[in-house]
């Protein structure tokens, strides 16, 4: 299980997920462009973080001849460029991959459909297969918060936020009115109040 | 720009891995989660929000008629999102942290400098660095702390409110229970690898 970050309690939540796939030349630089406008253009990243379940990704493009090389060590003479997807997920594999398929397939397709017999997205059975074969599990994984999926992490986020304003606004009100706030404060965050934690041993 | 999002660093680094090193390499690695009690040495670097090791030591073939690829040498693939502008942040708070875990992991690896420079090891981690294309992150401006606390800040919310409804406090004892509440958040501080 080194694919998932764990602490003292159990297994985290978060998953690596690691695809290394062939490219060739005019893919690269096709690839490259996309990247650099998905990057530049943070709006085009909308879809994947409505998501909610990819804390992080990276996706790198290394030329065959820019393999890093250090004294000593042989050059590598590769046939292909490679394409790197690293992202890390919340929840099980399958439902990971249908839900890139189902609702990622466009940019998915626009970028992997540059990698050497990349299927496409749909139907999402070969898309599964394709990806079993160029997936390469993690050695160790970790997370400073493996307990917590994104949805977690930003309820967190929120909690903190009004429960630091109520503390602040409420500090000289009377009882009853305290009392009166706090309700409203229970209504504001009624759905961001569950509990979360690792997967127990 | 791309290996940063807002205040967040995502370094992707290549290390070729010494001859005959690899299968040393690896099982250390696998073994990390099962000696640290919150499951990476990683845990004691407070920047570092979330990373991976993993040792490539194969490519693919993709079937007729793709072309067989064949490594020269292994790398172990290095993945980081801390907090922080540069790779020198990671470097400086590993070797603070970490010295020996560090050095342990990176012997395996060519050309490794030791820890004795830190301008020297920021240096050999740039030489390994594949430039991140495209880094997505979650949320670009919130560091390690902020997260910890604020999933600290959900779970004593949420035992709060189960106190409040197992007492049924009156107004004023609400209000100083919320005090104490607040006092108790103000004075404790997760660790990373503990939630």
């Amino acid at each position: 299980m080194a694919d998932r970050a764990r602490n003292k309690d159990g297994l985290g939540k978060a998953v690596t997920f690691n695809v290394i796939t062939p490219m060739n030349r005019f893919g690269t630089c096709v690839v490259r462009l996309l990247l650099w406008i998905f990057d530049r253009w943070k709006r085009t990243q909308n879809t994947a973080k409505a998501l909610a379940f990819l804390p992080f990704v990276h996706w790198v493009v290394i030329k065959r001849d820019r393999f890093p090389q250090l004294e000593g060590q042989p050059a590598e003479k590769l046939n292909y460029d490679y394409l790197f997807f690293l992202s890390t997920f919340n929840g099980p594999w399958g439902p990971y991959i249908e839900a890139f398929a189902d609702v990622l397939y466009a940019p998915l397709d626009a970028v992997w459909f540059w990698s050497i017999r990349y299927p496409m997205a749909r139907p999402v059975g070969p898309l599964k297969t394709y990806i079993k074969r160029n997936q390469v599990e993690s050695d160790h994984s970790y997370s400073a918060y493996p307990g917590a999926s994104v949805r977690d992490v930003r309820a967190g986020l929120e909690v903190r936020r009004e429960l630091e304003q109520f503390a602040r606004d409420s500090r000289d009100l009377a009882p009853d009115k305290f009392a009166t706030e706090f309700d409203r404060l229970l209504m504001s965050l009624q759905n961001k109040l569950g509990s979360f934690g690792p997967i127990p041993k | 720009m791309a290996n940063q999002n807002g205040e967040k660093y995502g370094f992707t680094g290549l290390f070729p891995i010494k001859d005959g090193q690899t299968a040393a390499l690896r099982a250390f690695l696998r073994t990390l989660d099962e000696k640290y009690p919150r499951g990476s040495p990683l845990a004691e670097v407070s920047v570092v929000h979330m990373a991976r090791f993993v040792v490539i030591d194969r490519l693919a073939y993709q079937g007729t008629p793709a072309k067989v690829d064949t490594l020269k040498s292994n790398y172990l693939l290095f993945a980081c999102d801390f907090d922080g502008f540069s790779i020198d942040v990671l470097i400086r708070e590993m070797v603070a942290h970490i010295p020996d875990q560090l050095k342990t992991i990176w012997q395996n690896c060519r050309g490794f400098p030791g820890i004795e420079s830190r301008d020297g090891l920021s240096r050999y981690f740039e030489q390994c660095q594949v430039t991140t294309n495209l880094l997505l992150a979650d949320q670009p401006d919130a560091t390690v702390n902020d997260i910890l606390l604020g999933l600290m800040y959900r779970r004593g919310l949420g035992e709060f409110i189960r106190h409040v409804q197992e007492t049924q406090p009156t107004p004023a004892e609400l209000k100083e229970d919320f005090a104490k509440l607040w006092q108790r958040l103000q004075e404790v501080r997760p660790h990373a690898g503990d939630l």
